[in-house]
């Protein structure tokens, strides 16, 4: 069962990879990278969002081996993000690993529907 | 009733603080949460373009039946407190009795409204404002405020718990958690913006300037003076939140006081609670005038 914990941990997680891509986007020169970034900041806040109109009407998610594989993904990535905030000039690991983390949290919230 | 030596009765202006302190919270809460809603569209937006289709839902962080729920519950809590306050303002036993069982029945009237919107996101506050309503009705023989507050204590202490956690906030007294509401808003602001707070306008200050002609100069002047608008009003929100939760903490500090009766915690409890309350009426008036 992914229990309204459980959301509040992954929320935890893309807050704190958020704010590893905004340090590494203010970091940043190269524009295009830059773009990159700022887009999956943008996404993983907007997925953040989402999250939290399903945490106030207390939502939580029937749990499958499905889910749980994607919420400890979404752990993983997370984890990563958080630990690359420390080498803020691998740009090319932050975004590959952000991508991976919003296609998996882009699946987890399809499965909250108020 | 039930009564110890030692033990103080609630007075007139202690139901009287708690009454208005309720009262402001709850105002404070309902214009938070409006206004949480109103800093959330650009990001509704961003999500909106990333889905499949669009709806009236789809403008709201907070579903308007959620916000509404709140709005009940904290309706439900403001007659209890106006209870509390009809109990030690010396009325008649008549006009108690009366009171009391309207106020009962009010809130259980509430509690139906609440249960037929069928939103489950305030269940237990909600059912802990079904047993405040039960409780004012079960008591109300025994005509004694603090009786009645400290049959009342788990159930209030339930509302404004769960009322400080949907706010995003966790521990006593309340600290901003890396989820739920408040870290929503808080990095959804940080993203939306980022490039005007880490690039165009970084450190307070207009980047490139010199480099620009005249008319981008005016533009980019503009556009500055708009961003320092926008960060403002964040960062009133996010002082308005916090301050809201430090306040219900002192509200159930108060609550909790008044109904263990020893003396001393009641009366620091509520010189607390009353320094809370202007700051709280400040968050209703910078709110209502945002």
């Amino acid at each position: 069962m992914a229990t309204i914990g459980d959301l509040e941990d992954l929320q935890d997680g893309i807050s704190a990879s958020i704010q590893t891509l905004l340090r590494a986007y203010d970091q940043c020169a190269d524009p295009v990278e830059s773009a990159a970034i700022l887009i999956q900041a943008k996404q993983l806040a907007a997925q953040m969002a989402q999250i939290e109109t399903n945490m106030f009407h207390q939502q939580s998610i029937r749990a499958g081996p499905t889910v749980d594989r994607a919420f400890a993904s979404a752990k993983g990535y997370t984890s990563q993000l958080k630990d690359m905030g420390g080498h803020l000039d691998r740009v090319s690991d932050i975004i590959a690993t952000g991508a991976k983390l919003v296609g998996v949290v882009t699946q987890i919230v399809s499965w909250l529907v108020l | 009733m039930a009564w110890c030596a030692g033990c103080t009765a609630v007075d007139t202006k202690q139901a009287a603080c708690l009454q208005q302190a309720i009262d402001a919270s709850h105002k404070a809460t309902m214009g938070i949460l409006k206004r949480a809603n109103e800093e959330m569209l650009p990001a509704q937006i961003e999500r909106g373009v990333a889905g499949t289709a669009f709806s009236k839902d789809d403008l709201s962080l907070l579903a308007p039946a959620d916000v509404a729920a709140w709005d009940d519950i904290l309706s439900g809590l403001d007659a209890y407190c106006a209870a509390l306050g009809d109990l030690t303002s010396g009325k008649s036993s008549a006009a108690f009795t009366t009171a009391s069982e309207s106020f009962g029945l009010k809130i259980q009237s509430l509690v139906r409204t609440v249960n037929g919107s069928s939103v489950s996101a305030v269940a237990n506050a909600r059912t802990a404002i079904a047993e405040l309503g039960g409780i004012l009705i079960k008591y109300e023989a025994s005509r004694e405020a603090r009786t009645i507050a400290k049959a009342a204590d788990p159930s209030f202490q339930a509302v404004i718990g769960g009322l400080i956690d949907a706010l995003g906030f966790v521990g006593r007294p309340p600290t901003p958690a890396t989820h739920g509401l408040l870290a929503t808003c808080e990095v959804n602001f940080q993203a939306m913006n980022a490039e005007k707070s880490d690039k165009r306008f970084k450190g307070d200050a207009i980047a490139g300037f010199d480099a620009m002609t005249p008319a981008e100069r005016r533009a980019a002047i503009k556009d500055f003076i708009a961003w320092l608008g926008v960060e403002e009003d964040h960062k009133q929100l996010v002082g308005s939140v916090t301050s809201l939760a430090a306040a219900l903490d002192k509200a159930a500090a108060a609550h909790a006081a008044l109904a263990q009766g020893s003396p001393g915690p009641i009366d620091a409890a509520f010189a607390e609670l009353r320094a809370e309350i202007l700051t709280t009426v400040q968050i209703c008036q910078k709110l209502q005038k945002g």
